[in-house]
């Protein structure tokens, strides 16, 4: 199925007033006419029709069906994201894009799951980001289509009424699991990290992992069966502290990932066994490096390449996605 | 109709340390919470605070997460 479109062919679905989830370069999303659609800037994208691609040309949609027709849309700044579940709406999900390397991704991922009312009803979403070659000049951006709204330090969210006999429902396809090595625990949350516990003991973090870990394997924790990856960023050699992407927590054990062997085949054999054809999904940009994406594809399932996924909390090397079904 | 606030496996569901075969992300995420919550601070405050929790998200979900419901009460 095409996924990805022309600004002009985007502009004519706003205008025919069509409620969009969109990804693109912020180039191509600052062309569009105010409307009922919500984005965040990427340039990568896992496509049916083209695989893994990047451009700064094409933005992906997704046509919401046309079963929703009730949704909100607000930005929330770092002091007001302790306030998104309380916008959730009585049958819906709610889908946010928070800025890559913003305060509110920081204050997001560390504090979500004590928001109150966090998990009542789904929140899916992603970490916008930029062409990695300028990383350092251009930032992420979310933008709110309907007043035109576009930062780069607030989270958007669009939160949508279902159907009565309809309930979303959201879950992730990840492949790695926690390896057979040490046990890593820490005294305290945060996402640049020197010192841990390794089997129980206290043990300099940048030293272990700078030693003999793969940076490409994420460390795993196991959620009750549920398995969330926090991906390592940069090793800060001047700092000597290892940087994630995602914090860790205390109280929580991680391990070191099993390596994956072959991304493409493993996926697609997950992608079997789930048997899902989601409303949205999307997948992370270190997936799409480390296990060379470009010009592959995920089977049928398609979406941005994100700076982080979010189901509920932050994630990392994941794909998340949200179905509809019947109640 | 899910059990009171007040029945005694609210809160063996927030303290024991079993890991119960679970079909909800949502479910897992926040049993996760409330736990590691308890095992960092084990006081009667933030018992009673996992179990709030516990049976405020449960009440607010009982028809989209009725099989783990059936899982956890089946189990204690």
């Amino acid at each position: 199925m095409k996924t990805l479109y022309t600004v002009s062919e985007v502009s004519t679905m706003i205008n025919n007033g069509e409620t969009l989830l969109l990804s693109g370069d912020e180039r191509a999303l600052t062309n569009l006419p105010k409307g009922k659609w919500i984005a965040g800037t990427t340039p990568y994208f896992m496509s049916e029709e083209k695989g893994g691609i990047f451009t700064h040309d094409e933005i992906q949609v997704v046509k919401l069906p046309s079963m929703i027709t009730d949704f909100t849309m607000k930005t929330y700044s770092v002091n007001e994201l302790k306030n998104i579940p309380k916008d959730y709406l009585p049958n819906g999900f709610s889908y946010i894009i928070i800025p890559a390397f913003s305060d509110a991704l920081i204050n997001f991922a560390k504090d979500c799951s004590s928001y109150e009312g966090l998990f009542d009803r789904p929140l899916i979403g992603w970490v916008s980001g930029v062409d990695l070659a300028e990383v350092e000049k251009s930032k992420a951006k979310v933008i709110d289509g309907m007043t035109g709204e576009i930062t780069d330090s607030k989270a958007v969210v669009m939160h949508l009424n279902l159907p009565a006999d309809k309930y979303a429902k959201i879950n992730k396809i990840n492949l790695f699991k926690q390896g057979n090595g040490d046990s890593i625990t820490f005294n305290s949350p945060g996402f640049e990290i020197s010192e841990c516990k390794v089997n129980g003991i206290d043990t300099n973090f940048y030293d272990y992992i700078s030693s003999h870990i793969d940076t490409k394997l994420p460390l795993v924790a196991d959620y009750m069966g549920a398995m969330i990856n926090v991906s390592i960023q940069d090793i800060d050699t001047v700092s000597k502290k290892i940087i994630l992407f995602a914090p860790v927590f205390p109280g929580i054990e991680y391990k070191i990932a099993k390596p994956v062997a072959d991304y493409e085949k493993e996926f697609a054999a997950e992608l079997s066994k789930a048997n899902i054809s989601p409303l949205f999904s999307c997948n992370c940009i270190l997936n799409y490096h480390y296990a060379h994406l470009e010009g592959k594809t995920t089977g049928h399932i398609v979406g941005p390449m994100t700076f982080g996924e979010i189901a509920y909390m932050l994630l990392n090397q994941t794909m998340v996605y949200v179905t509809l079904e019947d109640k | 109709m899910i059990p009171e606030k007040n029945d005694s496996r609210w809160k063996e569901i927030v303290t024991t340390a079993t890991v119960f075969p679970l079909h909800g992300l949502a479910t897992k995420m926040l049993l996760m919470r409330v736990r590691t919550m308890i095992k960092l601070d084990p006081s009667p405050q933030k018992v009673d605070e996992a179990i709030k929790i516990t049976y405020d998200f449960f009440s607010k979900n009982e028809e989209t997460l009725k099989n783990d419901l059936a899982i956890l009460f089946r189990k204690n």
